[in-house]
């Protein structure tokens, strides 16, 4: 299995070797048309997901939810629970991620690679038992480093691992970074909703200073052994509104958690990253870097800059607060990212509205940071040069 | 009993101190100065901003357990709750912060002179959550005092001062009535209750029979930091934070505002009340509920909601307290719209009104938008509550 490590190093390699022969590309004005030809405009997409077949025959084989199951019309659907970070929602077609296309969608938009994971926000570890979930996500780490060799210098992947048992979990980490070519594993927000709770991700955290990954928070409920996580609220009014708050709210927690406290100073090689810019933490960034003094930090931009934010849908529908986090909290560090891929089967091109979005709200110079430099600096240090 | 009669017995007292109220804000009134010390802008209207009044403050004094006040023994000023540390109030030179809960309209008048505020809309201070540890007797006869003090206040400064009715969460219907009777006997034009009332629609419908008062007097709702009484339901969990909690309750602030927010703009809660304005302090959770307003316009398609501005016709936002930064107005103004700011200072909570105005002429809008927020959203407010401007 060494060997497919090695493999992917080399193969990251001669891609990012090709990326620093990139010319320059000046941003002299808004640009929203697509992009054209043979360069990359993008380095990475730091934010999609793929739902893979091993996952879709596991769920299948459940009786209860999270399951799939047939409708009516003979489509695959997905049944899911109500967590603290989601409603379970009406049953939703699904099926495994068709990656032909989305590498047609890469090449359309000149994005180099993706970072893939699994679709966090189903929260299967708020709602599987541990005993389901360590062969559960084997199984998508599995298939996922399938893709990457098939793909080679595409993608890049982050690890399923449960927040029940950071034990197996940062065994599986190691497994992920010697075997499978993955870098880094993807976590569950809620796991950071408190430091209380941060902290008993410990021992993974200290396999992922270990190997430098990178974490991938996305919002999701964190299993409920956790401490310190935040209460069950179910709207009982305009849902989806209401749902987009509690999600943002959850979102800014982990941040303030993953930027603000102690938590990450054990870890100084593990990059982080928090998707949809941490929710309503642009907003909030001048309230928690007053609350400094309060907390004998000297300087809390400089420790919540440890944390890298990224858009997500927010890309597409909201490109002023990435204006607005990147005037606020710096463009270096923010990462390019779109939440494509979600609901698996043949994804909408989610890339292209991103990059016109975010073409329109940005600098020139932000978006070389976004789009281009941010990713050859992290991926870099990941020792993919 | 023998507390709760004393209680009743002081609060009685204190009404009668108020009574006496008048003549002494008159004499103060008398140096009203409109000396315009300040080289910033002028003719202000400052619509978030509050004032306990002595006879408040009286009433509260005399309770011995639950939610009071208590004067330590250098004269500071204490609002204690069971269960939770001491919250200093009133002027403390040695002191963490100071504020101007408890001042005349002397010393008010001379401080909106020296900055160029013209007119003050003031209210209770919600955020002490003292009316959700009340009982119904005690928060009609604290609420009735308070109403009469402002009353007061504001009779005998027509020219500077117009106020809100505080009223209780509990006994909704005398809520109901005491507004009736602001709008009829005390010169008020509304009423403010706390903003957690409102986190949902179930929690809104709570407060109809107010509501259905305030469609018939056209009043004005202030919505202002708070929980209400635990029997209105759909409310915030008071969170308990241990760790960060400086940053993590700017986040509850937020929530707790965007919740209401969103309430008045999406439920349809106020489509019953059509001459009702609404006012959410904080520039309504503005980070919050921009984000929101331009999600739900992303999506119009679906939802049907092509119109984001519109949801917000009679709704106001302040500038006051949290979200009162210069971005925050700007992002509220390009969202919302700035027709629909208004300016407020937080002072009484805050010992002076000089850090909004310096965020308002701070903010990246046009001339005249601030002007539009400094002064003619709330003179046109202001005028269509019958407020001579």
């Amino acid at each position: 299995m060494a060997t497919t490590r090695r493999r992917f190093i080399k193969l990251a390699g001669i891609a990012a070797a090709a990326g620093t022969l990139l010319p320059k590309r000046t941003f002299a004005e808004p640009d929203s048309s697509p992009p054209s030809g043979p360069d990359p405009l993008v380095l990475v997409d730091w934010h999609s997901h793929v739902i893979t077949p091993g996952e879709i025959s596991y769920l299948s084989g459940r009786t209860k939810a999270p399951r799939i199951y047939k409708d009516d019309q003979g489509r695959s659907v997905l049944e899911n629970l109500t967590t603290v970070s989601a409603a379970g929602g009406r049953p939703s077609v699904t099926s495994a991620s068709d990656i032909e296309i989305r590498v047609k969608h890469l090449d359309k938009n000149r994005v180099q690679r993706q970072l893939l994971s699994y679709t966090v926000a189903l929260g299967y570890d708020a709602t599987l038992p541990i005993e389901e979930l360590r062969p559960f996500y084997r199984t998508l780490n599995d298939d996922m480093a399938a893709t990457l060799m098939k793909y080679p210098g595409r993608f890049l992947g982050v690890a399923a691992v449960p927040t029940t048992d950071p034990a197996w979990a940062a065994e599986e980490l190691a497994r992920a970074h010697q075997d499978l070519g993955l870098i880094g594993v993807a976590l569950p927000l809620n796991a950071f909703a408190t430091v209380e709770s941060a902290r008993t991700q410990a021992r993974l955290f200290e396999t992922a200073q270990k190997f430098g990954s990178h974490i991938f928070v996305h919002r999701a409920p964190a299993s409920t052994q956790l401490p310190g996580q935040p209460p069950l609220i179910v709207p009982t009014d305009l849902g989806a509104v209401r749902w987009s708050v509690i999600s943002n709210t959850h979102l800014v927690n982990g941040a303030i958690t993953l930027g603000l406290s102690d938590f990450l100073d054990p870890y100084p090689d593990v990059t982080v990253q928090v998707i949809m810019l941490g929710g309503f933490f642009p907003y909030l960034i001048d309230s928690i870097i007053a609350s400094g003094p309060r907390l004998n930090i000297k300087d809390p931009l400089a420790r919540l800059r440890r944390i890298y934010l990224e858009p997500g849908p927010y890309s597409s529908s909201n490109g002023e607060w990435v204006a607005l986090a990147a005037q606020k909290f710096g463009a270096d560090r923010i990462l390019f990212g779109t939440d494509y891929g979600v609901g698996g089967g043949t994804s909408q091109d989610r890339l292209a509205p991103s990059v016109a979005s975010l073409n329109k709200a940005l600098t020139p110079s932000q978006r070389q940071l976004i789009y281009v430099d941010n990713s050859r600096a992290l991926l870099k240090a990941r020792g993919i040069t | 009993m023998k507390s709760r009669r004393q209680f009743l017995q002081m609060g009685a007292a204190a009404t009668a101190v108020a009574a006496l109220l008048p003549s002494r804000l008159r004499s103060q009134a008398v140096a009203e100065s409109h000396d315009n010390a300040s080289a910033g802008p002028s003719g202000l209207f400052d619509l978030h901003n509050h004032w306990i009044s002595p006879g408040a403050f009286e009433i509260l004094s005399t309770k011995t357990v639950g939610v009071r006040y208590v004067t330590n023994q250098n004269g500071e000023r204490n609002l204690v709750r069971p269960g939770a540390p001491a919250s200093g109030q009133g002027p403390r030179p040695n002191g963490p912060r100071g504020t101007q809960m408890f001042d005349g309209a002397e010393t008010r008048i001379s401080h909106l002179d020296k900055h160029g505020v013209q007119r003050q809309l003031i209210s209770w201070p919600t955020t002490s959550n003292v009316d959700p540890d009340l009982t119904a007797e005690e928060a009609r006869l604290l609420w009735a005092a308070y109403n009469d003090d402002l009353s007061g206040l504001v009779q005998k400064n027509p020219s500077r001062f117009t106020g809100v009715a505080a009223l209780s969460t509990l006994d909704i219907e005398w809520s109901a009535r005491e507004l009736a009777r602001a709008h009829d006997r005390l010169g008020l034009i509304g009423g403010v209750l706390p903003v957690n009332g409102f986190a949902t629609l179930e929690g809104a419908r709570a407060f109809a029979p107010v509501f259905e008062v305030a469609q018939k007097f056209k009043s004005h709702i202030y919505l202002h930091t708070g929980y209400a009484n635990a029997r209105i339901p759909g409310q915030p969990p008071r969170p308990v934070h241990g760790d960060s909690k400086p940053a993590r309750s700017a986040l509850d602030n937020l929530w707790n505002f965007t919740a209401a927010t969103i309430t008045f703009a999406f439920s349809g809660f106020l489509d019953a009340y059509p001459d009702v304005t609404v006012q959410v302090a904080q520039l309504g959770g503005v980070g919050g509920i921009a984000l929101v307003a331009e999600s739900v316009q992303q999506s119009a398609a679906a939802n049907g909601i092509t119109d984001i501005r519109g949801k917000f016709k009679n709704i106001y936002l302040d500038t006051g307290a949290g979200g009162r930064g210069p971005e925050a107005i700007a992002l509220a103004a390009r969202v919302i719209g700035a027709d629909r700011i208004l300016f407020g200072t937080d002072y009484g909570a805050a010992a002076s009104v000089v850090p909004v105005i310096e965020n308002v002429e701070h903010s990246p809008l046009t001339p005249e938008d601030r002007k539009r927020i400094f002064s003619e959203n709330a003179r046109t407010l202001l005028a269509s509550k019958g407020v001579a401007v």
